[in-house]
């Protein structure tokens, strides 16, 4: 969502824009379905090189977008910059000066480092569009124990957690309280104010 | 006379409920058994009102012999600043982890109500991309209705139940109608107003959407269904695809009448539909509902692939 949303205002060719977003998702699916074990000693470092790249640009990108952000965050959260007796144009010009070019310098950072990104994915793809998928019933059964145990460790914490909840409930006397409110007409419930 | 008689038995041969709605009405009239008070008029106050029905049923209905999940916790929570909701968020999370969004599919009175009118031979609204953007506004009333509007009165001592003032039409059905529809309850008529005709135009409306399309309350303003479906992949009763078998074939979601991109997501109900489409027999309930398979319909094996393959030749595999 965030890459159509940034792309859409660089590229304004609908096909270019598909195209852009599509590079996203095949670089997602590549990586996640093909067998890296086949990779060759060569390719594998090259495949390692662009994803350390890949990171250090994502770093790179949410430091410099949060820190863009802190300017025009400080200034609208200052009660001391706006005054309902004051000028409103002047007010809302100030806001504009001290908000609208930091927000763009995010759009620029954001634009910039996909096309960055996009450069180091389609190196990544040539690397792995040759290698073999991985065999189906291994990816699906690694995944799926993994993805078992960590259901089951939510599934006991709530389990915990509810029983704990209902005991203290009843100790603090709620059963009783929701017994009230149960045996007498709701009036609200059935419109009547 | 005779034709009359195996023309009504063969109807009713046609028309035996599926086991899921048996289960649904075994519920209401669970969640209903004091059958007493609809002649009586006046409601249950025995102590099993003090323990939640997982399914939407007002306590205010005539019926009713248990409290219902969301006015509990909109009370609850309007107690804010002098008591806790301990209880009632324990037993949403208990009911959550077993049952998740199965509740809405097998045990909520509301929901087959739904399903009933559905029944009804109409044109049907079919699902969109629309109604799936719409399916997120039960969380946004979850969040304000049922979760800040009582806290933020609550701590001013104001209990404003909002969902249950202002929406729910369960409370309308069930506890308005139910109660002043019994002439022992002529005192009630004389406090109608406003309020009252907002929520039987909101009862109303419901009722006519749901011959229209499938289940409108469900997919689209009901809280409790937004709280279970947060529980979806968790709970331990419900429906289950076996990765191994599934070839993502998308058969199940086209068949689904809610607003899934995945069977188990947050928006099913766990109803079972899609079980007889797959082709490849992949999709199954999974605790004590595997005993209980839906039955949707009577097809044998050939006719499920015959039914999957014309399905995928209408549309392709798209679970867009």
């Amino acid at each position: 969502m965030i890459a159509s949303l940034v792309l859409h205002f660089v590229f304004k060719d609908k096909e270019k824009k598909r195209t852009k977003i599509e590079i996203f998702d095949q670089y997602d699916f590549l990586k996640s379905k093909k067998d890296l074990s086949l990779l060759e000693n060569e390719e594998l470092a090259l495949y390692k090189q662009n994803e350390r790249y890949l990171l250090i640009v994502n770093i790179i990108c949410i430091v410099l977008s949060l820190g863009l952000l802190v300017f025009p965050v400080a200034y609208v959260v200052n009660p001391n910059n706006f005054d309902a007796h004051g000028d409103l144009l002047e007010q809302a010009i100030s806001l504009g000066i001290h908000v609208l070019p930091f927000l763009f310098g995010i759009y620029v950072v954001l634009v910039v480092s996909y096309l960055i990104k996009e450069y180091f994915m389609k190196k990544s793809m040539e690397v792995l569009k040759h290698l073999k998928m991985k065999k189906k019933d291994e990816e699906v059964s690694q995944d799926d124990s993994k993805e078992k145990l960590i259901i089951n460790i939510i599934r006991g914490v709530i389990a915990l957690t509810a029983i704990t909840f209902i005991i203290v409930g009843a100790i603090n006397g709620e059963v009783g309280e929701v017994l009230n409110k149960a045996i007498n007409i709701c009036t609200e419930c059935i419109g009547l104010g | 006379m005779q034709k009359i008689i195996s023309n009504t038995w063969s109807w009713i041969k046609n028309h035996i409920p599926n086991r899921r709605h048996i289960v649904q009405a075994f519920a209401a009239l669970l969640y209903n058994a004091n059958l007493k008070g609809y002649i009586t008029g006046n409601i249950y106050k025995g102590a099993s009102k003090a323990i939640c029905v997982p399914g939407m049923n007002c306590y205010s209905c005539p019926g009713a012999i248990g409290a219902c999940p969301l006015g509990s916790l909109q009370n609850a929570l309007a107690g804010a600043g002098h008591s806790t909701a301990f209880y009632v968020i324990g037993i949403l999370l208990m009911y959550g982890l077993i049952f998740g969004r199965t509740i809405c599919g097998w045990l909520c009175p509301f929901g087959l109500l739904q399903d009933m009118l559905y029944k009804i031979k109409t044109f049907k609204i079919t699902k969109s991309k629309f109604t799936r953007g719409l399916s997120y506004l039960k969380y946004f009333l979850l969040l304000t209705l049922v979760i800040i509007l009582p806290v933020v009165y609550g701590i001013q001592n104001l209990a404003v139940p909002a969902f249950c003032k202002y929406i729910c039409p369960a409370g309308t059905f069930g506890g308005a109608y139910g109660l002043l529809l019994n002439p022992n309850n002529e005192s009630l008529l004389e406090m109608l107003g406003a309020l009252f005709t907002w929520k039987s135009l909101i009862m109303f409306f419901f009722m006519v959407m749901s011959i229209l399309m499938f289940r409108p309350f469900c997919r689209f303003v009901c809280p409790l269904g937004a709280i279970y479906s947060f529980f979806n992949k968790l709970n331990l009763v419900g429906i289950t695809v076996d990765k191994k078998k599934c070839t993502k074939c998308g058969i199940c979601v086209k068949e689904c009448n809610m607003d899934v991109k995945e069977v188990g997501d947050h928006e099913c109900i766990q109803c079972g539909k899609c079980i007889p489409g797959c082709p490849v027999k992949a999709i199954h309930f999974r605790g004590p509902l595997a005993y209980l398979y839906p039955g949707y319909s009577k097809e044998t094996l050939e006719n499920r692939e015959v039914r999957a393959k014309t399905l995928s030749n209408e549309g392709g595999s798209k679970n867009d």
